[in-house]
């Protein structure tokens, strides 16, 4: 039981990390129509940027700098780059954004080497907050807890209180309207891609040393990401949400099981069957084996029964 | 017209002699290039399909080539074994099959929306199966992967296969005859019909046509020739693992067909021999050629979005309608800029690279002929020189050259 509401607590925290990153690239798309394929890579330059900032000062100096860094950069590469790109079309930018995130791959492993750099853990918020069953929940991870529904609640502040939320949410749904009305659009556009590009820097901030730093961590967390969204439904923040908290909690929980089909068939009374031939390992794999696939699995299965996602409103 | 003509076939001519030069020559780096060369641009080809001739964007299109390999080899190696009276040239034919299965069963769910989501679906779809593939060592052969011999006893030519040369022209052949069925689809009543749904498909619903189908029918094909090139691949080979169904070949396939230029029906021709030789070349000089690689990508997004053959297709025109002069000036002004840019560039993605992933980063750098320090902050000064005199020189030649304006293109479209 222990164990369960552990892995429970993880995956919530492992889905809010993904909501910090999947909000972010919702509303990019939803307000310029174009999928950010680098988000994650801004995710690993900001875990990147926090481990060098970190070796010169320390963790709390990358937390509030990283984050500015990643967000300047993700300006001026709408500025100079996306902009450009635009008047050739939607697949130009899907395309553009792609080769920007290989671009960013190759400089983190020209700059900071092919293995995993040693970016750690504050000392502050290295020791247990509370255990449970002999089990210890770190600080670290309640700190992370914290900061990400901190995000939560300023991201939702920002877009019902405030002006800028205003011209945000009218720019989603008649953004030529706002423009008529002589609100400043692609400086808008500039700065919600620079804000959600900063929000993937904080999250790579945070979860960089929660993960591993290491070249490789874009992709893996890109594909994910990009489940999310369309399984939420492209566009969709409240879509965006459940997905991230669904799937964070569905891979902890696969990893955290064992159990094969050969315990169910000799549960359930049958003879062990043969481990031979191809494909024998359906019977011998665990839960933890499958934790990678099922994300995809679910996409699949999503978009056979309903292809427009979980909450989205339109079959983009 | 005569001329053209006889240019046409002077250029066939020559390009049959470079592509049968490895029957008489000895050159396996040569003979190895050109195998290779077929295959990507069987693969390339097939990708264009659908970015170029239908407008889908796909991140997935290994999936089809891999397909096509792990069916190619088990066919071979049952073919050898005695399990299978199939010739040793009909092995492709599988593994187009096997592209085709594939393609027929995942382009039902991925093909019903073109744009993004079909983007994000065969990113999707490909990283299933690539982590199914992981899943399943007994049949993808795991880290190892699964090997096969074509060296078999039953042959319709009589050739063994084993010398690169032969197989050489077996995948040569096939490969011909794949580009022609392609190129002859492209303009068939199909292949204009995927060009409309590309460009318009709320009109070509108007017409009575279905886009689904068209798209589904195209995904089809796309899939079959990848399954094709998948074969070749084995063929040439005859080992792989699960990794060929990962997003480095779909990221391969992608942008070599880009570069070449998607608009051209042999676009991918050129990008799959740029790719290749990029490649081949590069990655003996550098480490960081994947760089290089992804710059050069970006780049022709950015500047010139019709590929390489764009490039090499306008440079007539412009020429035409500016005159020699005018673009002999704009070539000074702007060369210099470039190569001082270049080498700067180059200097410090090497220097850099040294630094951070030599074993001992005091040893020696081959850099441009010499052998360099890149701990020495001379080297370092030097480079950034180079880079800021480029700026400086970009920043005159905007000034002075008669650059068009820009025309801001409206920052809004409706959702699409």
């Amino acid at each position: 039981m222990d164990t369960f509401a552990f892995a429970v607590v993880n995956g919530l925290l492992y889905g809010m990390l993904l909501f910090m990153l999947a909000s972010g690239l919702t509303l990019i798309f939803s307000l310029m129509g174009v999928l950010n394929f680098a988000h994650a890579s801004f995710f690993m330059l900001g875990a990147y940027f926090a481990f060098q900032l970190s070796s010169v000062g320390n963790f709390w100096l990358g937390l509030v700098l990283a984050p500015l860094l990643v967000g300047l950069l993700g300006a001026t590469v709408e500025r100079y780059g996306l902009r450009v790109v635009h008047r050739h079309g939607h697949v130009a930018e899907l395309l553009f954004t792609f080769g920007l995130a290989y671009l960013i791959e190759e400089l983190v492993r020209l700059v900071w080497g092919r293995q995993p750099v040693p970016y750690r853990i504050p000392e502050a918020l290295d020791f247990p907050l509370f255990s449970i069953g002999g089990i210890d929940y770190s600080a670290y991870r309640g700190f992370m807890f914290a900061i990400a529904v901190l995000v939560f609640l300023g991201l939702l502040a920002l877009l019902k209180r405030t002006r800028v939320g205003l011209m945000v949410q009218a720019a989603l749904s008649h953004p030529d309207v706002l423009w008529a009305l002589g609100h400043n659009v692609p400086r808008l556009f500039m700065l919600v891609f620079g804000g959600g590009v900063a929000l993937a820097g904080l999250a790579g901030v945070i979860g960089g040393n929660y993960l591993v730093t290491e070249p490789g961590m874009a992709h893996q967390m890109g594909t994910i990401l990009f489940v999310i969204v369309v399984f939420g439904g492209l566009g969709s923040l409240l879509g965006a949400f459940l997905a991230s908290i669904l799937i964070g909690i569905l891979q902890t929980l696969m990893v955290a099981f064992d159990g094969t089909l050969t315990d169910l068939v000799v549960g359930l009374g049958g003879a062990a069957p043969q481990a031979t031939g191809p494909f024998h390992e359906i019977w011998t794999i665990t839960p933890a084996n499958l934790a990678p696939v099922l994300p995809y699995l679910l996409l699949v299965v999503l978009l056979i029964v309903r292809p427009r996602g979980l909450l989205g409103t339109r079959e983009t | 017209m005569t001329r053209s003509i006889s240019l046409l076939l002077l250029g066939l001519l020559a390009l049959s002699a470079a592509l049968l030069l490895p029957l008489v020559s000895d050159s396996r780096f040569l003979t190895l290039f050109l195998t290779q060369l077929a295959v990507m641009v069987t693969f390339a080809m097939s990708y264009n399909v659908l970015l170029g001739q239908t407008g889908l964007l796909s991140f997935g299109h290994a999936v089809y080539f891999g397909g096509g390999v792990f069916a190619a080899l088990y066919l071979i190696t049952a073919i050898g074994g005695g399990a299978l009276a199939l010739p040793l040239e009909f092995v492709p034919l599988g593994g187009a099959l096997a592209g085709l299965a594939m393609a027929a069963v995942l382009g039902l769910v991925s093909v019903r929306r073109a744009g993004t989501t079909f983007a994000m679906i065969s990113l999707g779809m490909a990283e299933l199966i690539t982590a199914a593939a992981m899943v399943f060592p007994s049949v993808f052969g795991g880290e190892q992967g699964v090997s096969t011999d074509r060296m078999v006893d039953v042959t319709l030519t009589g050739l063994g296969y084993g010398r690169p040369s032969e197989i050489y022209l077996l995948v040569l052949v096939w490969a011909l005859v794949s580009v022609a069925l392609m190129v002859f689809l492209s303009r068939s009543p199909l292949g204009r019909m995927a060009n409309a749904v590309r460009d318009n498909p709320q009109r070509v619903e108007f017409l009575g046509y279905d886009p689904y189908w068209i798209r589904f029918l195209q995904f089809c094909i796309a899939g079959t020739f990848a399954g094709l090139a998948g074969s070749l691949f084995a063929l040439t080979f005859e080992i792989a693992n699960a990794e060929v169904f990962g997003l480095r070949t779909s990221a391969n396939v992608l942008i070599a067909t880009y570069l070449g230029g998607i608009t051209y029906v042999l676009g991918p021709v050129v990008g799959a021999f740029v790719v290749l030789l990029l490649e081949l070349n590069l990655a003996r000089i550098t480490d960081a050629w994947l760089f290089y690689y992804g710059l050069l990508f970006l780049a022709i997004i950015l500047f010139a979005p019709r590929g390489l053959t764009g490039i090499l297709a306008g440079l007539p025109g412009a020429l035409r309608r500016h005159g020699p002069a005018s673009c002999l000036r704009r070539a000074l002004v702007w060369g210099p800029a470039v190569l001082s840019g270049l080498v700067g560039g180059v200097m410090l993605v090497e220097l850099s690279y040294h630094l951070s992933n030599s074993f001992d980063p005091s040893d020696p750098l081959r850099l441009f002929w010499r052998d360099v320090d890149a701990t020495n902050w001379g080297v370092w000064a030097l480079a950034l020189g180079a880079c800021a005199l480029s700026a400086a020189l970009v920043l005159r030649a905007r000034r002075g050259g008669r650059r068009p304006q820009v025309v801001a293109a409206p920052m809004v479209e409706e959702g699409s």
